[in-house]
């Protein structure tokens, strides 16, 4: 079960129906809210005891044998009903804390009547609502509301008792559907439910009174349409444009240089040598902007990076406690590197502990300064550029990615540790490094603007990331990309010493031309990783490239151990 | 504590061994008798046996399963003192053996706790050794192995009382803690730790708590067990699982306050996450109910 999909209200409502397992394998087929949206605590917790107590395969397929009739919210909830009173006299004993929670729920009942319209009322179903007020009333040793007589003889055969094993319970639940509601047709149609968790607690499917008990049907997790937008920025069959007019729309694409025309020609002319003459550089810190965009693909463009980045916010909220945590844990872990690996200072001071080779100072020249204090040693001199994969073949997992870079971003911005992000791309033959935070900014809100488009060209990015990297001011840089390992671009290798011919920039070829890369940057001294978060079959390529340094993760929620671990190690060398 | 070993069905060879090392050791300072005893007869035999044999003793495992309550039991039960050196980042030699110190007249030698750990045959708790600096650890290094002796520059070396031992503690990936350095580690013989059972925890709580009625007991065991398998399933961080947070909570019960505030400031509060807090929350109210009165939990 991927338990990391999940929001923070489903998240709980899991965990109260979890605890009352005492099962955190259990995949419920049922889970309940009240009407604000917040778990049912007690209907919840009853949903757990019923995989405690009985056995779930068995009422899972009771729960399927009528899934396809018109029957089933009513049947579904007086089966609860039963349950309910089953369990609550199965558990007591073991747990007191039960009746205080049962008439908590009971009294929560009839709060809600007196808070419910008309309308409402009527749009009630009358048998359930009679059935769940006769068993709160006594619950709570009120008087029973007035039942017709076949209310009256559901309500009492649906006080199930605890001596109950579950073939007894669903006998039971099937000679009341047989005898008061003339059902006996229990084949229904499994079809139409799987009973299985696959992603986030979906659509309510049954009404439960004042609050909502439904089946987990569920949806897989919305995420990114792989073809949205990729079509205009990703067909090998593009040709090249006309130099200037390229320029012109990656001005328009991504804002203007952050170099002059000179310095980056200049740039170009040092980097963008052998395999990857002819190709072009562009540092922006601009965001595409469908207003001022001057051609209509930089329009369409910018206005496919503002829906990303609106998409990348909403999915960031929808988890944000548990983003929040990733951070805080984050945090916490590199702060304890850097205190691990920093040498305190010693200072001669008034008290603290004695310095003996100063201690002939105090008879000869009078000095009280014979002692010695520690001072920590000020924050590490490390910076670190997170680079972006943001090439198309990222479309799927941009909000994933954007996500993970806020959060790697934020907790080495809350350790006070410069840190800047840039996401690269090829496109048109210029290799885009889109700043979207800098080393200066005092948030990585920026880190939100995060889009894919394009090819990737790793190895002319990994050339070009250190002229960023020198944009810090201290002395350690360390290098942490964020990719798939898969080097791909339209444009190919030109011919260099070794190679006679052009090749593709793709597959081995790419491959290799990007380890080149990365063992240059390393050579001149910058401490370089990766997180991998590519496929099966591309693990071989990051070892390719980045030999044992990178680690793979495959969710989010093993971000902050991941980098954790690389950055730890950096620090370690550092020290 | 002899009885409470029998009644731990610890094996007879083995009190017989204590009251030899005893015997052969006599104290002339009284140990200090521990808060809590350590239950757990597995445990017990495997920590008696390393001190009998002369080895020291690493306590290894995760929070709550009472290492350092085991290693204050140990150095109670051989009639030991005991120098408690808990150990953080910027812990170095000089604080562990010793240091110079001027007296007014001159630089003389101020013993650090190992030194006079080793010299009065005390046993040293060498409290989250993984905390400190391998560097910083080297120093134990000769204390530690077949050579006993603790070489001071200046001061020459001081041989370790034969009666001395050394137990450390670590809870490995603990916030904070690094791997322990082979050559230290080989000089210890390294127990695993395991959670406190459910018998022993309600044990523990009737120790502590006598006039705790045993509906609470079972209930409050329970929880403890339920907040647990919520870390196990890394649903929460394990900053609930705080056993003396659990007993001090109970403690604050006992004195009066409601269970449900107690079991906050005790519990819930450890952890610095609402959504976290949340799920601890859900936890203490399906065992412990809002409702409930302090004074109808002893009695």
């Amino acid at each position: 079960m991927k338990k990391y999909l999940y929001t923070t209200v489903q998240r709980r409502a899991l965990n109260i129906i979890w605890d009352a397992a005492g099962n955190y394998d259990y995949a419920p087929p049922f889970v309940a809210f009240n009407p604000h949206g917040e778990p049912e605590y007690y209907l919840d917790f009853i949903i757990g005891l019923s995989d405690k107590w009985f056995d779930s395969e068995k009422l899972l397929k009771f729960f399927k044998s009528y899934s396809g009739t018109i029957h089933r919210k009513v049947f579904d909830n007086i089966t609860w009903l039963a349950l309910e009173n089953s369990l609550y006299e199965k558990e007591l004993p073991r747990r007191p804390a039960l009746k205080v929670m049962r008439e908590k729920h009971a009294r929560a009942f009839f709060e809600e009547e007196t808070t419910m319209s008309r309308q409402e009322w009527m749009a009630k179903n009358n048998l359930l609502y009679s059935l769940l007020s006769d068993r709160w009333a006594l619950v709570l040793g009120r008087k029973s509301p007035v039942l017709s007589p076949r209310e009256k003889r559901i309500s009492k055969k649906l006080r199930a008792g605890g001596t109950l094993d579950t073939d007894g319970l669903i006998a039971t639940m099937r000679s009341i559907f047989q005898e008061d509601f003339l059902f006996s047709h229990f084949t229904g149609y499994p079809e139409e439910f799987t009973f299985h968790f696959r992603g986030v607690l979906a659509r309510m499917l049954s009404r439960f009174s004042n609050c909502e008990i439904s089946r987990t049907n569920f949806l897989n997790l919305p995420s990114s349409h792989a073809g949205e937008g990729s079509g205009a920025y990703h067909s090998k069959g593009l040709a090249r444009r006309h130099e200037a007019a390229d320029q012109n729309t990656i001005e328009s694409c991504f804002g203007q240089s952050l170099y002059h025309q000179a310095e980056r020609i200049l740039l170009e002319h040092n980097l963008c040598t052998e395999g990857d003459r002819g190709c072009h550089l562009w540092y922006a810190r601009g965001v595409p902007d469908s207003r001022s965009a001057k051609t209509p693909e930089a329009k369409g463009m910018a206005q496919d990076a503002e829906k990303q980045y609106q998409k990348n916010l909403a999915f960031y909220q929808a988890y944000r406690d548990r983003n929040q945590s990733t951070i805080r844990e984050l945090k916490t872990q590199i702060l304890n590197t850097v205190n691990q690996h920093s040498e305190p200072a010693s200072i001669a001071a008034r008290s603290g502990r004695l310095n003996s080779s100063s201690v002939w100072r105090a008879p000869v020249l009078h000095s009280s300064r014979i002692f010695e204090r520690c001072v920590p040693e000020p924050q590490p001199n490390i910076s670190v550029l997170l680079l972006l994969d943001a090439s198309a073949s990222r479309l799927g997992a941009q909000e994933t990615i954007a996500s993970q870079a806020y959060m790697i971003s934020e907790s080495l911005r809350l350790c006070r540790i410069p840190v800047e992000v840039d996401a690269f791309r090829t496109f048109r033959g210029f290799t885009v490094f889109q700043v979207l935070k800098s080393y200066r900014e005092e948030n990585s809100r920026g880190v939100f603007r995060y889009f894919s488009a394009g090819w990737n060209r790793d190895g002319l990015a990994m050339k070009a990331a250190e002229i960023r990297l020198k944009d810090s001011e201290t002395s350690s840089r360390f290098l942490l990309v964020l990719t798939d390992a898969n080097p791909n671009d339209s444009e190919p290798l030109q011919p260099s010493s070794g190679r006679p011919f052009p090749m593709d920039y793709s597959g081995s070829a790419g491959i290799a031309e990007t380890a080149r890369a990365v063992k240059n940057l390393k050579a001149g001294g910058v401490r370089i990783s990766a997180v991998f978060l590519g496929e099966d079959s591309e693990v071989r390529n990051a070892e390719k490239i980045y030999s044992d340094g990178f680690v793979r993760i495959h969710k989010t929620d093993e971000i902050s151990k991941a980098v954790g671990k690389l950055l730890q190690d950096n620090i370690a060398l550092l020290s | 504590m002899a009885d409470f070993l029998t009644e731990e069905h610890i094996s007879k060879q083995l009190l017989e061994g204590i009251a030899a090392y005893k015997k052969k050791y006599p104290s002339n300072a009284d140990a200090v008798r521990p808060k809590y005893p350590y239950y757990g007869r597995k445990i017990w035999e495997e920590a008696i046996s390393a001190v009998l044999s002369g080895a020291n003793l690493l306590l290894e495992g995760p929070k709550a399963t009472g290492k350092n309550v085991l290693a204050e039991n140990l150095a109670y039960v051989f009639n030991r003192p005991s120098w408690d050196i808990s150990f953080h980042i910027n812990i170095d030699a000089s604080y562990l053996i010793g240091t110079d110190t001027f007296d007014g007249s001159k630089v003389v030698f101020r013993k650090g706790p190992v030194v006079l750990c080793a010299e009065n045959g005390g046993f040293g708790i060498l409290d989250e050794i993984n905390m400190a600096k391998n560097e910083a650890l080297v120093v134990l290094h000769e204390i530690l192995d077949y050579r006993h002796t603790i070489s001071i520059p200046g001061y020459g070396s001081i041989d370790v009382n034969p009666a001395t031992r050394f137990l450390a503690t670590m809870n490995y990936g603990y916030a904070g803690t690094r791997e322990l350095n082979e050559a230290l580690a080989s000089r210890f013989v390294i127990i695993s730790m395991p959670q406190i059972s459910m018998e022993n925890l309600e044990r523990l709580l009737l120790y502590t708590f006598p006039s705790l009625k045993p509906k609470w007991m079972e209930q409050f065991a329970l929880l403890f067990e339920d907040l647990r398998k919520k870390v196990e399933a890394a649903e929460i961080s394990q900053h609930a699982v705080d056993l003396r947070g659990f007993l001090d909570a109970i403690r604050l019960m006992q004195n009066g306050l409601a269970p449900s505030e107690a079991l906050e400031m005790g519990i819930t509060n450890k952890s610095f996450d609402s959504c976290e807090r949340r799920l601890i929350d859900d936890v203490i109210q399906s065992r412990i109910p809002e409702t409930l009165e302090s004074r109808s939990l002893f009695g």
